[in-house]
């Protein structure tokens, strides 16, 4: 019965070629749109080399201090906080802070060749927080970051620049004047990993007093750090919250000057981070995702009540014909059935359209869709690939918001024309 | 013609709710993204009185202390200062270079940091206040002329025009001017006192335009006062230049690159980079999230009108197969090809027409409940602008739906309709 169906809307589709080309394109449209939403949702919020870990991390980027009269000062997060309240979490699995997009001039030492890199000073466990691939090398260690010492990892890129090929562990680097010793390669990140996202790492130890003050004067609540906490599990959230919340407190009983450490609600989740759209402002992951709702909603009913205009036509050419099959004891839910399959048919095609235009339109505009907030400010590229783009979440997707076009578009005529009555039908010739 | 059109719209009523529906929700929904635009594009043709093209910011950063390279004598209290000149000298000898300005990192135009202060007319606490953005620069240099600041009729002005020897010197700008120092002919040599703290207090030196700190922004108040650059403050310097309109900017980029890099070089100081300050702008509006509400809208409002336009080719596509004898009839009894094409056209004009009024009180009742948002508007705006006169902003921005929607619709019948004028009525006829 289904092949007679498929049968029936392939020549229906050949009857009137500029409707069908309307409806496959207007189908397409939608899905190419809403798809373009769900893979730049998916590329924000999915695992990928080296964000490995976003389903169980907490980020806390910012640090607020507030000073007692009613002012407040904001900038990253200050050394200080991190070390007494943060690096201490019994709740977390790993704490690492980081002092990221820093510009240095990258050469080697006595060469001519200098370019501009974006470095981020980070700990040792900033490589367990982060699953970096090592093409080449290894980490700098705990010991090495503790005694300051001048090693780097650096991408691929960097690593051709300077050297011509990616053999470069044990070579020296010097940024911006400082002397390095090079002791891991990995493949260049894309900037829409943000957090872990750089062309040079180091140990923060190593980058002078502007960025890292282990004895730094005053409170050490703002300063140059973005702070990322691996969980064990994503239901360990509450847990690190409270625990962070708790040391927080602690660490502001040891203030005496008035001022002090305003969290503004952070560690945030992944979707939290995402929708606050300024640092003091609390995150609305509700209003964020029912924008997104209303957004996608609106892409499905803008074209369905176009599509379901053209659906009444065609079914009402064919009136008699389902006035026939009616006479012979097929039922208003046979009927129904028998135009949302039929009307599936073009659906998909539109959808499989719109979906490789949306795959198109993600790779050919994506500095403009994807754009970081930071993208402009770097030097990186915002660099695709199969593992961001090519999740079954997609596909998934696709075919549900396919589905949906179909019910919406063709669900309100096949239930019109389905009731007609059958004298009504047969008599229209 | 107008009667027919209507009567026969009434009679197939059945099959226009659908294209009316379509033609309803996507007015209102062109018409939110319409107000958006209206807006932005209304407050960036709001005059500048500021001109960031061909203004760069010099990033000049000092050799760090761990490097071998970094020499402590270079760096003491004396020498810093002098090797900080002898590096502005050398940026302003360099060719192509027009005017160079020392300011505050905090303050440089289209960054993302602001400082703000509150300044008050008498110390005591009922006088009159104004917020805005405090910019500093080092009097030394001429601030005003790189960025091209004029008066508030729009005559440029320079540092020197300003008495910026005395050390509580402060240059407003006019709407500061007016919220201080209102219904009063002039401000100059008036006394003025930072809110937060009434101890310092400043004299103001002159008045000059307002700027808007973002292009997408109104203009803001403004406050100049002046700081010379010395030891212990150059770490929080930026250095800015303008260069001449005879260069291009790509070329001007890079032989000031080749050049400075090696010039630059002075005591424990070197050239990192040089920035366009057009383009730390554009920058700053991605971080703070307008250009990624823009593009949002702009592929959204070619959404709608795409799909506006494929229901209207659609519906007149099947309704000139379905009306080929009336057609028919009308070519054999004199339309020309003309009046046939000017019928459907009008047909799909009237449709629209019918949808205005009730898309209208549905758009109201999104301003009612306050759900359009003013961008750009600030507790501190000086003057009521056109995007705040709700109802003139709301006629107008349906006036432009009107016509974006006349223009699809027009061009989506343009195929059927062609289709239709060129049947042959001897041919169209035969169908019955």
């Amino acid at each position: 019965m289904y092949k007679q169906y498929f049968k029936q809307a392939v020549r229906m589709l050949g009857e009137n070629p500029l409707l069908s080309v309307i409806s496959i394109l207007g189908t397409a449209l939608a899905i190419a749109m809403i798809m373009v939403i769900v893979i730049v949702y998916e590329v924000r919020n999915a695992n990928y080399e080296p964000e490995t870990n976003r389903d169980r991390m907490l980020y806390l980027k910012a640090g607020v201090d507030q000073n007692g009269t009613g002012g407040h000062d904001i900038a990253y997060l200050g050394y200080k906080a991190i070390h007494d309240a943060l690096y201490p979490l019994k709740s977390a699995e790993a704490v690492s802070a980081v002092c990221p997009y820093i510009t240095r001039l990258a050469s080697v030492p006595g060469g001519t060749n200098e370019f501009k890199c974006d470095v981020s000073g980070t700990d040792a466990a900033f490589w367990k927080v982060f699953g970096f691939r090592f093409v080449d090398g290894k980490p700098y260690t705990e010991a090495d970051v503790e005694s300051g010492l001048h090693k780097a990892v650096v991408t691929e890129e960097v690593a051709r620049r300077l050297y011509g090929s990616v053999d470069v562990v044990g070579k020296p680097l010097q940024l911006s004047f400082v002397n390095y010793t090079i002791c891991g390669v990995v493949p260049a990140v894309s900037l829409l990993a943000e957090s872990a996202y750089a062309s040079v790492w180091v140990p923060f130890t190593s980058m002078g007093t502007y960025h890292y003050q282990p004895e730094q004067e005053g409170r050490g609540i703002t300063g140059t750090f973005f702070c990322f906490i691996l969980a064990r599990s994503a239901d360990d959230f509450p847990a690190i919250k409270a625990e962070v919340a708790q040391r927080a407190k602690g660490f502001n009983a040891a203030l005496t000057d008035g001022h002090s450490w305003d969290l503004v609600n952070q560690p945030d989740t992944r979707l939290e981070q995402l929708s606050r759209p300024l640092i003091n402002v609390e995150p609305d992951v509700k209003g964020m995702l029912a924008r997104y709702a209303i957004i996608v909603l609106i892409m499905l009913l803008v074209p369905a009540i176009n599509l379901s205009g053209m659906t009444l036509s065609r079914m009402t050419k064919r009136m008699e014909e389902l006035g026939v099959r009616k006479a012979f004891g097929a039922t208003r839910r046979e009927l129904v059935r028998q135009i949302l399959y039929e009307n599936m048919v073009l659906t998909l095609l539109g959808g499989v359209v719109g979906l490789a235009l949306s795959y198109f339109a993600v790779a050919a505009l994506r500095d403009w869709l994807l754009s970081t907030q930071m993208g402009g400010y770097l030097n990186g590229a915002t660099l695709l690939n199969a593992e961001m783009l090519f999740s079954p979440a997609v596909f998934a997707c696709a075919f549900l918001f396919c589905l949906l076009m179909n019910l919406l578009s063709a669900g309100v005529p096949a239930w019109r024309t389905s009731g007609k009555n059958i004298t009504e039908s047969l008599n229209q010739q | 013609m107008l009667k027919i059109i209507c009567k026969q719209l009434l009679n197939r009523w059945g099959s226009n709710v659908w294209i009316s529906m379509e033609l309803l929700l996507v007015f209102c929904l062109v018409w939110y993204m319409t107000d958006y635009f209206f807006v932005l594009q209304y407050n960036r043709s709001i005059p500048l009185c500021r001109d960031v093209s061909h203004t760069w910011l010099v990033d000049v950063a000092q050799i760090p202390e761990l490097s071998p390279a970094y020499r402590p004598a270079e760096s003491d209290s004396a020498t810093l200062p002098a090797n900080f000149d002898r590096v502005l000298d050398r940026i302003r000898n360099c060719e192509g270079v027009e005017e160079l300005a020392v300011m505050n990192r905090g303050d440089l135009p289209g960054a993302g940091s602001y400082y703000g202060w509150m300044l008050k007319s008498s110390p005591d606490s009922v006088s009159p206040s104004a917020g805005g953005q405090r910019i500093c620069f080092d009097p030394r240099t001429d601030y005003f002329h790189v960025f091209r600041i004029t008066t508030p009729d729009g005559k440029p002005v320079s540092v020197s025009d300003f008495d910026f020897s005395d050390p509580k010197a402060i240059v407003l700008s006019r709407s500061a001017q007016n919220s201080l120092f209102p219904g009063e002919h002039t401000a100059i040599d008036k006394g003025l006192y930072n809110g937060m703290d009434t101890e310092q207090s400043f004299v103001v030196k002159g008045v000059v335009g307002d700027v808007k700190r973002f292009d997408y922004q109104r203009p803001q108040k403004n406050f100049y006062v002046a700081e010379r650059a010395g030891y212990s403050n150059i770490d929080r310097k930026s250095i800015v230049i303008r260069s001449s309109s005879s260069v291009s900017d790509a070329r001007f980029r890079q032989l000031f690159s080749e050049k400075m890099k090696k010039e630059l070089r002075i005591g424990n100081f070197y050239f990192k980079r040089i920035r366009s300050l057009e383009s730390l702008e554009k920058e700053t509006e991605a971080l703070f999230g307008v250009t990624n509400n823009y593009r949002v809208r702009v592929a959204l409002m070619l959404f709608f009108l795409l799909n506006i336009m494929l229901c209207v080719v659609g519906t007149f596509w099947y309704r000139i197969r379905q009306r080929r004898e009336e057609i028919g009839l009308r070519m054999a009894l004199g339309s020309t090809h003309a009046s046939v094409r000017r019928l459907l056209y009008v047909e799909g004009l009237c449709l629209l027409a019918v949808v205005v009024v009730p898309a209208m009180l549905i758009e109201g009742q999104f301003v009612y409940l306050g759900m359009i948002d003013t961008l750009g508007k600030s507790s501190q705006d000086s003057q009521v602008y056109l995007p705040d006169r709700l109802l003139l902003r709301f006629i107008l921005t349906n006036v432009i739906t009107f016509v974006l929607l006349v223009a699809a619709i027009l061009v989506a019948i343009w195929l059927p309709a062609d289709k239709a004028s060129r049947m042959a009525p001897a041919e169209a006829l035969h169908d019955e």
